[in-house]
């Protein structure tokens, strides 16, 4: 039995117009399902934008099959045949390239990031923007593009923000003199957040505070409505906080001091 | 809501509140059309009226449709409030929450006359933002209940702008004010217990109106308007939209009406207003003072699928839901508090503003900014959809 059926123009053409029309069917989904994701609001847009890897998958699956069945005669003998020979083929020559696509595939069930969510990989921080075959872009907050192969997914630690969910933590720090009434700041700061017009008061707004060598830290921690304003909010929080901080004359470190406040006091040389 | 009750008015605790329904099939309609909407959106809403018919000018709306005075809803908060206010059990001070378009404000301030209460004028945003506690003497005089109209005027979304509110409340919660009648408008209600871990005097509300008690309604506003009978017939079908019989089941217009605008009489009728044409030789509304009562006059009323169906716009910028919310949550702003609450550049609030003016959302209303009547259900689903805090209603 012949595990290819015979080759001539008419299966080449077949072949090439079904490896078109899914690249096509493929680049239209990515174009057109992120445009209608962008005309909708809140939750729907990230559940819209989810489904973009998935009908890839789909697309890619069906119109490997069609092809396979123009080429190939379709019994479970040639295909264990050939996928085989295709594994040894690939294995060597795009062990990375297979590696990334198969932990693209993994990323369909494990969701360790979906479009609009914010993720670090690397020391990269940004918004997932696409996801595609092989690798995924993030827009960074300072509007660059960054494509991360898939390929991390095995090795690498991935932090998600907001984990496909609309509830991104922000943080706002304040660096304060030791010296000062923990009620007061507690209630300048709380007051600071709860009235800014970013935040998402359906979340709790928590303030913290711990000692350093050189100022006592307090941070407000809080959601914005939307996670694309995070860096707004958090600059929202810290101007306006440190604001109400000075109106109740609350002291800052000394200058200078700052910088040394997360120093670890055994290393450090600073003079008393 | 009773079909057959008589007062259109009923003030019940908030979590009796019912806001009316759209049938089923209209509801997938307007779904389908809202999408459609949102992908093709033109700027200006589409509308092709019918070629024989024309809009009501201004002057005939203001007499077919006129605003409302509210004097039966303060009649039926009258009783509420002595029940409540009155007796020994009872706790002496009560919260009327209101919806916008419902006309809680000036309802209260009309109960304040009729009941010969003192009237309480809220603290300008100065006095507010500086917070002086000498607004808060009149809560040292007990002999006569009180009126505050609208706890929102109290408080500003600013680091300094909850003392004041904060304060109130203690001394409410403290029985020092005395008894009284605090209004306050729904989004200002649903932020302040939020960010305010205090109690809050048991509330009421105004029950939305359902189609029956729209339809009594508007009717109700024709006559006090016009002085004469007006048959308000369909523009398509010729059909009648209001009925005379008070029984009478309530025809599609006002049953989409009423689901669209949440039952909420002032946001209804704004709307209402707008779907009003006559023909055009016709002086519907122009002399209708002027002539005596007659045979009556008909006025036609734009098919419900022919409305616009408004949709928030996606390209207003990034701060237009927050500027859209924080107009809610303070009840209207004037154009310099706004600038100075949010926390844009006076150059992107202004091009925002301008973007919301534009399109009819924002408009200027005794000297604040507001989201308009009209609008308010579609920004109200925007805010929703976006995860912004909405009211309760």
């Amino acid at each position: 039995m012949e595990l290819f059926h015979q080759m001539n123009q008419e299966t080449f053409i077949r072949v090439a117009l079904l490896a078109g029309l899914a690249l096509v069917l493929i680049g239209l989904s990515q174009k057109m399902i992120p445009w209608i994701a962008n005309r909708l609001s809140g939750r729907h847009r990230l559940y819209v934008l989810a489904t973009v890897p998935l009908i890839r998958l789909v697309i890619i699956l069906a119109s490997l099959w069609m092809i396979i069945s123009i080429v190939v005669d379709p019994t479970a003998e040639n295909i264990f045949a050939l996928l085989g020979a295709l594994g040894l083929a690939l294995g060597f020559a795009f062990k990375d390239y297979v590696g990334s696509l198969i932990a693209g595939i993994v990323t369909l069930y494990e969701l360790p990031y979906r479009l609009g969510d914010w993720v670090s990989v690397d020391g990269v921080y940004g918004e997932v923007k696409s996801i595609g075959m092989r690798s995924f872009e993030i827009l960074t907050p300072d509007d660059t593009v960054v494509v991360i192969p898939h390929l991390k997914l095995w090795a690498e630690k991935i932090f998600n923000a907001n984990d496909g969910s609309r509830y991104l933590q922000c943080a706002a720090r304040f660096y304060l003199h030791p010296e000062h009434d923990p009620r007061q700041v507690i209630q300048a700061l709380e007051d600071t957040a709860m009235t800014s017009a970013y935040l998402q008061v359906l979340k709790p707004v928590t303030i913290l505070a711990s000692e350093g060598p050189w100022a006592t830290e307090y941070r407000i921690k809080a959601y914005p409505v939307d996670p694309r304003d995070q860096f707004r909010f958090t600059t929202d929080l810290t101007l306006r906080g440190k604001q109400a901080l000075m109106a109740r004359g609350v002291r800052f470190p000394a200058p200078g001091a700052p910088d040394r406040i997360f120093q670890d006091p055994k290393k450090s040389t600073l003079k008393s | 809501m009773n079909p057959k009750k008589q007062d259109l008015w009923e003030y019940v605790p908030l979590a009796d509140y019912a806001a009316p329904q759209a049938t089923i099939s209209r509801t997938i309609k307007s779904g389908i059309k809202d999408i459609w909407q949102r992908f093709y959106r033109q700027d200006t809403p589409v509308h092709n009226p019918a070629q024989d018919l024309e809009y009501l000018p201004p002057s005939a709306v203001e007499k077919v449709a006129p605003p409302s005075h509210w004097s039966r809803a303060v009649r039926a908060l009258e009783i509420a409030a002595k029940d409540k206010t009155g007796s020994a059990e009872a706790p002496s001070v009560m919260m009327v929450a209101g919806l916008p378009g419902s006309g809680n404000t000036q309802i209260l301030s009309r109960l304040a006359k009729s009941l010969g209460w003192r009237l309480i004028q809220a603290p300008d945003p100065q006095q507010i933002l500086t917070q002086d506690l000498a607004w808060l003497d009149w809560t040292r005089s007990t002999d006569t209940p009180w009126v505050l109209p609208d706890l929102g005027k109290t408080y500003l979304r600013h680091v300094r702008g909850l003392t004041l509110v904060r304060q109130l409340l203690a001394r409410i919660n403290s029985k020092a004010a005395g008894p009284g009648v605090i209004g306050c408008d729904s989004w200002a209600l649903a932020y302040l217990r939020r960010v305010l871990p205090v109690p809050f005097p048991g509330a009421v509300v105004a029950q939305a109106f359902d189609d029956q008690s729209l339809g009594r309604w508007l009717n109700q506003r024709a006559d006090d308007g016009c002085g004469r009978q007006i048959h308000f017939r369909q523009a398509d079908n010729g059909e009648t939209v209001l009925p005379a019989d008070d029984g009478a089941k309530a025809r599609a217009f006002v049953n989409q009406l009423a689901a669209r605008s949440f039952g909420i009489p002032g946001i209804a009728l704004e709307i209402w207003r707008r779907a009003l044409k006559r023909e055009p030789d016709q002086t519907a509304g122009d002399q209708a003072s002027e002539t005596g009562p007659g045979d009556g006059i008909t006025i036609w009323v734009e098919p419900w699928e022919k409305m616009p169906s408004l949709v928030v716009p996606s390209d207003l910028g990034p701060a237009s839901p927050v500027l859209m919310h924080s107009l809610l949550l303070h009840n209207g702003l004037p154009r310099d508090l706004a600038a100075d609450l949010l926390p844009f550049s006076a150059t992107e609030t202004g091009r925002t503003l301008l973007a919301l003016t534009d399109a009819g959302i924002v408009q200027t209303h005794q000297g604040e900014l507001k989201i308009s009547a009209r609008w308010y259900p579609s920004v109200r689903a925007y805010l929703n959809g976006e995860g912004y805090l909405t009211d309760q209603f």
